[in-house]
């Protein structure tokens, strides 16, 4: 079944196209990684398709339903966002915070239920932020904080989940420890994850396909050993690099080449 | 604009309004108007800083010697105004070319006397009017300054008669008075104004004597304890009828239960010259007696 | 039951107990047991009309402090952060000063001064609404038009004074400093609904309020339009701070303080926030304006200058000991 369809999106900032023409389709069950330079436009996509900036031409369908005639609080029972930055102004109890999560199932008035309670306790175990409950947001270490972001989102029980670099400021074992979760989630909750990457060899590992995008147009899609070969990444990334096979996982391995061992050819003489 | 506002405000509580407390060391006594006298003779231009001021020149003089005047001096429009009595105009003061300038210590800022002597002009700085004897006092001083002491003595001594004459119909008994000078917020007289000593000579007591400063503002509980007899509004224009109005809520106190709240024109309580000090003190026994 | 809650109780109880003490205190102390007619005129007339509108003007003037600081997403802002004071000020100083239009004010009596004060505040609100829209109601566009709408309305203020007698400027200033002093019964009831309705309004939208502390994006992704719900509080606490203003005067720190000490005791969450800004406020702004009518009697002092000083202190003392 799909679950996101993007045909032929343009959209961008104050009348200036930061994605152009973009189309890729998500299934269910699948993860997605979405790669590609900085300034490529990746997060740009993801704030349209959560309808945080508008689209200027195309068409973003959830569920086979354009994006835009969904109402806003049904959307968010649907689709779950990690974006980068959220405001950390007030200090919320990290059970307060993750408690929000629940927003969209609750009327106004409703106050958080047993069967709520449940929900964010599940939310709490799965990313190992029990333990935390009762500290404020505002003291929490960056990895910490990942995870509570991702409690909050799974408190809101997503069908599709939508992460923007939740590996930025982890260390190694951190980044392991998130995306594993994310793929049990995928393989035994059957979470769609669609997960912006810096990392080629994470996104190698952990995704079904690969969006490799580059000045706002789609350069490949596919499986990760279609996409990550040496012409395409030299190209987009305009570095040298040697892809080979990960022999734990037989998954593709990207290794960096560094500057001075490049040879007359590669520095374009 | 708050911190504006917080600012003044302290002052507003030191001197209440409009009196400003002057730092200088006193320059308005006799030798003053002596000097000035000696040396300018009899003045031919006058400039008066005050509408207090020009109501007592108005009963000294006639208005032809006056060239110059404030906004609020009550005076025929072809005589020319000088500006407001907070910031008059320096440069249209000079151009009237007076020979005298006459201001007053409570309304007119050192500053502004400060330049207008530095500039050459005779400035001539009348103090405080807080008594029927100080109001007396400063018109004499007024009657020199203008050559017309006899004059103003002999204005002096009639109206002196006048007011004995009408306190021979001080009623008996105890009156209690409270001044209202003004709607919102509730602000009255206390000790030390020419408004007590108007009260004082009419038999009866300004409720508000005991106060702490000059223009206190009242909270209305006092107004309700203290029961006046007699409640006078000083004429606010447009919210003189809300402020009357206002009295109607509390039927308790003597003074509206009776129905003896009346209204006075402003200058008579405002404005201290010897002629509405009378008048005021006759219309308040008038009021009292009926 | 949590902390908030508690609270929340402690002050239902505390309230009633304050207010009653502040009826028979003032000018001169009041015994329940023995009261004469002037004693029953000055309890019912005076204090207690003033006590009540005391409670509704903290209790209006906290929770706007407290919705606002959430959708602009800023622990400092209070109910004048969008320009609502100068626009009341605009028109009570053009009232007192260059003269009311005389059928105007005689047909409206002692209502005259609140209800220009409120035409005034929804004049600014107004502008601030047309020129926030314009920039899709996000935070910097609200902030700014009330900021800079608010240098306007002072300048305009400064302009009539500089034209008006010494009087008239201290009746304006004596407004404009905040005081209780002159409520009738029938003002109480009309301010009062208005205050209670937005207060309600509000604490419904509660919920809505904390996701809109997260930012704008996040708020989306939880499934509240940030625009329309900065627009609607917008709106109520603009009326509720109209009200408070047309009958008090502008009275400040009440709506910066309260709701900022009550966060750091029962955290952000704005349901608790709310219930205990309000009743703090209320309390708060009672006692306050008790000490303005009593510790100079029978001077009557400015309001705000007591909330100015106490809040001032208080606030000095807690920044002294916590980072807020």
């Amino acid at each position: 079944m799909s679950m996101l369809k993007i045909s032929n999106l343009t959209c961008g900032y104050d009348d200036r196209a930061v994605i152009n023409d973009v189309s890729f389709e998500v299934n269910q069950g699948e993860i997605v990684g979405i790669i590609g330079p900085n300034g490529s436009g990746k997060t740009t996509l993801f704030r349209t398709i959560t309808r945080v900036i508008p689209q200027y031409s195309g068409h973003v369908l959830y569920r086979d339903k354009e994006i835009s005639s969904w109402h806003l609080r049904e959307l968010s029972k649907e689709i779950a966002v990690l974006p980068q930055f959220i405001f950390l102004q007030f200090p919320f109890s990290v059970n307060d915070f993750i408690a929000l999560g629940r927003n969209p199932y609750l009327g106004r008035l409703e106050p958080i239920g047993t069967e709520d309670q449940t929900i964010i306790s599940q939310a709490m175990e799965l990313t190992e932020t029990k333990r935390l409950a009762s500290k404020l947001i505002t003291e929490l270490s960056g990895g910490e904080l990942q995870r509570v972001y991702l409690a909050q989102a799974l408190a809101q029980q997503p069908k599709l989940l939508l992460l923007d670099e939740p590996t930025a400021h982890l260390d190694i074992g951190h980044q392991i420890e998130i995306l594993h979760l994310l793929r049990y989630l995928n393989k035994e909750k059957e979470l769609t994850v669609v997960i912006i990457l810096h990392d080629l060899n994470l996104a190698a590992e952990y995704c079904h396909r690969l969006v490799m995008l580059n000045n706002g147009r789609i350069e490949a899609i596919g499986s990760p050993k279609e996409v990550l070969t040496f012409p395409i990444i030299e190209k987009v990334y305009k570095t040298v690099v040697v892809v080979k096979e990960n022999p734990i996982s037989e998954k593709p391995y990207v290794f960096l080449v560094p500057k001075d061992k490049w040879t007359g050819k590669q520095k374009g003489e | 604009m708050r911190k504006y506002f917080y600012a003044l405000l302290l002052g507003l509580l030191i001197t209440g309004c409009p009196a400003r407390k002057d730092a200088t060391p006193d320059t308005t006594g006799l030798a003053d108007a002596t000097r000035i006298v000696y040396s300018v003779r009899t003045p031919g231009r006058i400039i008066s800083l005050a509408p207090a001021l020009t109501e007592n020149l108005k009963l000294i003089l006639p208005l032809d010697r006056l060239v110059g005047r404030t906004d609020y001096c009550n005076t025929p429009a072809q005589i020319p105004s000088v500006g407001n009595i907070m910031e008059p105009s320096i440069e249209r003061i000079l151009a009237l070319n007076p020979d005298i300038i006459l201001a007053t210590k409570e309304a007119n800022q050192p500053a502004v006397i400060h330049k207008l002597r530095e500039l050459g002009l005779k400035v001539f700085v009348f103090g405080e009017s807080d008594s029927w004897k100080m109001v007396q006092d400063n018109f004499l001083l007024m009657g020199k300054l203008l050559g017309e002491e006899s004059k103003a003595s002999a204005i002096l001594s009639n109206l002196n008669q006048q007011l004995s004459k009408v306190r021979e119909h001080v009623p008996v008994g105890s009156c209690k008075v409270f001044i209202q000078l003004n709607n919102n917020p509730l602000m009255t007289a206390g000790n030390n104004t020419f408004i007590n000593d108007i009260i004082k000579h009419t038999g009866c007591r300004n409720i508000a004597e005991d106060a702490a400063n000059k223009w206190p503002v009242f909270n209305i509980e006092e107004v309700i304890r203290r029961a006046p007899d007699l409640i006078i509004i000083s004429e606010m224009g447009e919210m003189t009828a809300t402020a009357k109005d206002m009295w109607r809520n509390f039927p308790d106190i003597p003074a509206v239960k009776s129905g003896r709240i009346y209204v006075m024109p402003a200058e008579l309580m405002c404005q201290p010259t010897p002629d509405n000090f009378v008048k005021a003190v006759s219309q308040i026994i008038e009021w009292n007696t009926k | 039951m949590n902390r908030g809650a508690l609270l929340a109780l402690g002050f239902l109880i505390v309230i009633p107990a304050v207010a009653l003490l502040c009826l028979v205190v003032g000018g001169t102390n009041i015994s329940l047991f023995n009261m004469s007619d002037t004693d029953r005129t000055i309890i019912f007339d005076v204090r207690l009309p003033r006590i009540l509108t005391a409670l509704l003007v903290g209790a209006g003037l906290a929770a706007c402090g407290c919705v606002l600081q959430a959708i602009l997403r800023n622990p400092l802002a209070d109910p004048y952060t969008l320009g609502i004071s100068g626009g009341a000020a605009v028109g009570v100083t053009a009232l007192l000063a260059i003269g009311p239009v005389a059928g105007l004010v005689n047909a409206l009596g002692s209502f005259g001064l609140p209800l220009t004060a409120f035409a005034g505040a929804l004049a600014a609100v107004g502008l601030v609404f047309l020129i926030a829209s314009k920039q899709r109601f996000s935070v910097h566009g609200l902030i700014l038009s009330g900021v800079i709408l608010s240098f306007i309305f002072s300048g305009i203020v400064m302009l009539i004074f500089a034209v008006s007698k010494p009087t008239e400027i201290q009746s304006a200033m004596f407004w404009l400093m905040g005081n209780l002093a002159n409520i009738n019964y029938t003002l109480m009831l009309i301010v009062g609904s208005l205050i209670l309705t937005g207060i309600i309004i509000a604490f419904i939208l509660a919920k809505d309020m904390d996701v809109m502390t997260l930012g704008d994006e996040k708020a989306v992704h939880l499934g509240v339009s940030p625009q329309t719900t900065r627009r609607t509080l917008f709106i109520i606490t603009s009326l509720i701070t109209g009200a408070c203003v047309a009958v008090s005067g502008i009275i400040g720190f009440v709506g910066l303080m309260i709701p900022h000490i009550m966060r750091l005791i029962v955290g952000p969450s704005h349901r608790m926030l709310l219930i205990n800004s309000v009743l703090a406020g209320a309390l708060f702004l009672a006692v306050t304006d008790t000490l303005a009518r009593t510790i100079m009697a029978p001077n009557e002092l400015p309001v705000g200058v007591i909330t100015g000083i106490i809040g001032g202190v208080f606030f000095i003392s807690l920044l002294m000991k916590k980072t807020v």
